[in-house]
């Protein structure tokens, strides 16, 4: 018998969406931003975890997404909510009170201790200036599960980033009981691997990776050398019907996946 | 003044309708600390803000969450020296390339703060506190920055003993906000979420709203708890339709694509961009009517997105 390819295959950042979507266990409140992270909170809903809750930092509580929300404050967003409450009321009430198990966070940079960098990075002689942190120190500081989706590139991967915008797991085990935080584990899912770990270890661990991807290409593509586990999973790839989901549904217009129609800019998904 | 005695200048519920022209001329001072309402692409204070740059009224501190288009305009119009947010963003619509390369530049000071962090000071500031304690922050190069500064401490908390942050209140001089409507007593609506308006609006000396319509007073007698902010805060009204255009208001418009993306493709590129954008769209108006005419000339773009925002609903 012979292994039948799936009649489409999903994009390497599609890839991504699906893969986080299976951190979110049904029942789970989710905060996430828009884009990648937003769309894998959506497929959870639409897949193995109806009852998964979704909160928007900027007020949003429980919505009934519609396609497909550009920001925090679209009205596709704040389609049919339990409540459009505030910034206090989302990142105060809900996920510094501990009600948020699972926070989806990027950035530019992510370090080999999990921390993350939006605000400042060094380029040469000089420093670019990013956002900020927004809502994403908040949601690192408080909430049990971090997961990170991004594309897998070294200068994303340095050892340690530049500047902490948001706590991973700071200088090592331990390292947040001791600033105050409660512990994390964390999961960055990228186009070629996936890598996760806790407190107690303090850094990250190469755990899966992406279907055609090695270990070769992940070590040639990250700043630092993580570890890798013992066993490698291979992420699963989506059925056709979840791909179509996500494609035909969720983001029918392709807001966030303009790759699909430029095939040059496949790799990493870049703008 | 010391916290706690912060007084609201206007008198309590004492607010006047009046033009954006007016309203900017009497609250707005050089070397302010001006809180800017809204968020991302939804119901941004343009109109007030074009007036503050049509007024070229300049030294200003600004505070806020989420800062936004409104923020680029102000630093592109040279108008800026300090802020103190949680982000500068625009989401899929990229940076706030203007206030980016200020700040690489040293041309302006920044401090940075969570959402939360500056949510929380806008929370200290409206109950007459000095601070308010946060559990965010700890351990990150943001705190650290804070502390160096003295703008934060990290105490043990007096019961459990736990490390938490005190983040300082945050009492804006005067802040400008857009909402969907008001009374002529100042009696604000605001439909949709809220942000971090409601505090900072509590916290500030001086308030102006710009609303879609104004109300005649007692509008909301049989009804008072649609009122999202009492008139008690608010120092003038401004009726001004599509006063949030380019950006949204929840239930009225949607925000307009095509003229966000086309400001940030030439803020990216460079400072001429937005210096033009202001020139054009600004400077070269009596007002935001007159901006509103000439951008969109016949209405068409706004017909849209009214029509695309009840589509939504």
């Amino acid at each position: 018998m012979t292994v039948t390819e799936p009649a489409i295959s999903a994009l390497p950042r599609e890839l991504l969406v699906f893969e986080g979507a299976r951190q979110i266990a049904d029942g789970d409140c989710v905060i996430a931003g828009t884009g990648l992270p937003l769309l894998a909170g959506l497929v959870a809903q639409r897949t193995h975890a109806p009852h998964a809750r979704l909160l928007i930092e900027s007020g949003v509580v429980f919505p009934k997404v519609v396609p497909t929300p550009l920001s925090v404050v679209d009205p596709r967003i704040m389609h049919a909510p339990s409540k459009l409450g505030s910034l206090i009321e989302s990142l105060g009430g809900f996920v510094q009170r501990g009600l948020v198990a699972t926070g989806f966070l990027g950035g530019a940079q992510i370090d080999a201790r999990a921390n993350i960098n939006s605000t400042w990075i060094q380029r040469g002689s000089g420093r670019v200036r990013l956002p900020g942190s927004g809502g994403a120190n908040d949601i690192a500081s408080h909430c049990a599960t971090i997961v990170v989706l991004t594309s897998h590139e070294k200068r994303r991967f340095p050892e340690r980033c530049d500047y902490i915008t948001s706590p991973g797991f700071l200088d090592g085990p331990g390292a947040r009981r001791r600033a105050g935080l409660n512990p994390v584990w964390v999961k960055v899912v990228t186009d070629l691997c996936v890598l996760e770990g806790d407190d107690t270890e303090g850094e990250l661990t190469v755990s899966a990776l992406m279907p055609g991807a090695t270990v070769e290409d992940v070590l040639a593509n990250t700043g630092f050398t993580p570890r890798i586990a013992d066993h490698l999973d291979v992420v699963a790839t989506p059925s056709a019907e979840h791909l179509a989901l996500l494609r035909d549904v969720l983001d029918p217009d392709s807001r966030y996946f303009p790759e699909r129609h430029s095939p040059e800019r496949l790799k990493n998904g870049k703008h | 003044m010391a916290v706690g005695v912060h007084q609201l200048l206007n008198p309590l519920g004492q607010a006047r309708v009046m033009s954006a022209a007016e309203a900017v001329q009497a609250f707005v001072e050089p070397g302010a600390v001006l809180g800017l309402g809204g968020q991302n692409i939804n119901r941004c204070p343009m109109a007030l803000v074009h007036e503050v740059v049509r007024q070229d009224i300049g030294e200003l501190t600004v505070v806020g969450c989420n800062l936004s288009l409104p923020l680029d305009h102000l630093v592109a119009a040279g108008l800026v020296v300090r802020t103190e947010q949680g982000s500068g963003n625009l989401e899929k619509f990229g940076t706030l390339f203007s206030w980016r390369r200020a700040v690489e530049a040293n041309r302006i000071e920044v401090r940075d703060y969570s959402h939360l962090s500056m949510a929380s000071r806008f929370l200290a500031g409206a109950m007459g506190l000095p601070f308010m304690p946060v559990r965010s922050l700890l351990g990150s190069s943001v705190l650290e920055r804070l502390v160096a500064e003295d703008d934060a401490v990290v105490i043990a908390d007096h019961w459990s003993g736990e490390p938490v942050v005190l983040v300082r209140a945050c009492t804006p001089d005067v802040s400008l906000i857009h909402a969907n409507a008001a009374d002529t007593d100042g009696n604000v609506v605001i439909d949709g979420v809220t942000s971090h308006e409601v505090d900072m609006v509590r916290a500030s000396r001086h308030v102006i709203v710009s609303v879609e319509q104004v109300l005649p007073a007692g509008a909301f007698d049989d009804q008072p708890e649609r009122v999202t902010i009492s008139g008690a805060y608010i120092s003038a009204v401004v009726e001004q339709p599509w006063g949030a255009w380019p950006t949204s208001v929840y239930r009225k418009y949607d925000y307009y694509e095509s003229e966000i993306d086309g400001y940030q493709k030439s803020a990216k590129a460079g400072d001429e961009g937005p210096r033009a954008f202001l020139a054009e769209n600004v400077a070269a108006h009596a007002d935001f009517d007159a901006y509103l005419a000439a951008t969109d000339p016949g209405g068409s773009a706004r017909t849209a997105m009214a029509e695309q925002m009840r589509s939504l609903l």
